[in-house]
């Protein structure tokens, strides 16, 4: 089983355990990474899996459950669509995007919206994500 | 980082940045798009992330100025914490425009790409209307002063008494209509 490196929305993510891929399929630590893509992973009844994000709920068909030193994973193909997630798998490293759409907005902890804005003086497009790895302040003012 | 929304674009925004005389970046929003993602209608407002680029602040006004959050501020760069006054906070909800606030913001839109094509009375006019329709949105209302009478903002300190005769003038002579 190989070890995979896990971006998320393009920033890299540590993981305690590491997303696996198991028989050519990607699996997930099923508790850890419904955590990171901001899931909801439960046990409603013994050994029934689901991931719920909001109202959506997703049960995990049991039969794909792998339990490995303790930890249990899940192929990501059996759930991750319908929580939104598309993703790619380019050597060792998993990239994944979640929809984005519930996470934008004006509250703490969501991202602003992203929209890339010419410079003042050269015209050149920035976008925040540019700030990405330092606190930052956009500061939006007017002439009047 | 500073962004003006300024639908005069550049040409107005310089001059006020030169001065500041700060070493950050300047940008331009002329159009008002991150304003329209942002459901803005006034500023000063500050956009506050964290290294993640998640909110630390609700989008909502800052007086830079205002002593105490200069020290929540410093606070946050300093720990990293969010301060418990921000996560108090009002502000940080998107608001579903209303029928009269859609009309505003497509004759803003109007009135802007006009302005860009320094056709200025017709922009003035498409601004006059949208003001009328959401006359709580001080970017259309501010702008649409600063077009018709850019002497009460760029001769000298931006004349605040003019502002408030002009806000009585025009409750007088439209917001009365309603």
């Amino acid at each position: 089983m190989q070890g995979l490196e896990l971006r998320l929305d393009g920033r890299p993510v540590a993981m305690e355990t590491a997303v696996r891929l198991v028989d050519g399929k990607v699996c997930v630590p099923f508790d850890a990474f419904c955590r990171v893509v901001g899931a909801k992973a439960e046990e409603v009844s013994e050994g029934q899996l689901t991931v719920c994000k909001g109202d959506l709920c997703v049960p995990i068909q049991a039969e794909e459950v792998v339990v490995r030193e303790g930890v249990t994973f899940v192929p990501l193909d059996g759930f991750g669509e319908a929580l939104g997630l598309s993703w790619a798998l380019a050597g060792d490293v998993l990239s994944v995007r979640s929809s984005m759409g519930d996470q934008i907005g004006l509250s703490i902890g969501q991202f602003p919206p992203e929209v890339p804005l010419p410079d003042l003086y050269t015209g050149e497009r920035v976008s925040a994500a540019a700030y990405r790895g330092k606190k930052a302040i956009f500061y939006m003012w007017a002439s009047w | 980082m500073v962004i003006a929304q300024d639908a005069q674009g550049a040409e107005v925004a310089r001059p006020w940045v030169e001065k500041a005389g700060g070493r950050y970046r300047a940008l331009l929003d002329q159009r008002s798009e991150l304003g329209k993602a942002c459901g803005l209608k006034y500023v000063p407002v500050g956009i506050l992330v964290d290294e993640e680029g998640r909110l630390v602040r609700p989008i909502t006004s800052v007086n830079i100025d205002d002593e105490e959050f200069r020290h929540e501020l410093v606070e946050w760069v300093e720990s990293g914490a969010v301060p418990r006054a921000w996560m108090e906070m009002e502000g940080g909800a998107l608001q579903p425009l209303s029928a009269a606030e859609k009309e505003a913001d497509a004759r803003f839109q109007l009135a802007i790409a006009l302005l860009e094509q320094d056709r200025n009375e017709e922009g003035l006019a498409e601004l006059k209307k949208a003001a009328q329709l959401d006359p709580e949105n001080w970017l259309i209302r501010k702008q649409m002063w600063a077009v018709e009478s850019p002497e009460a903002f760029y001769e000298g300190d931006v004349d605040y008494g003019w502002q408030k005769r002009q806000m009585a003038r025009e409750a007088r002579e439209w917001l009365d209509k309603e």
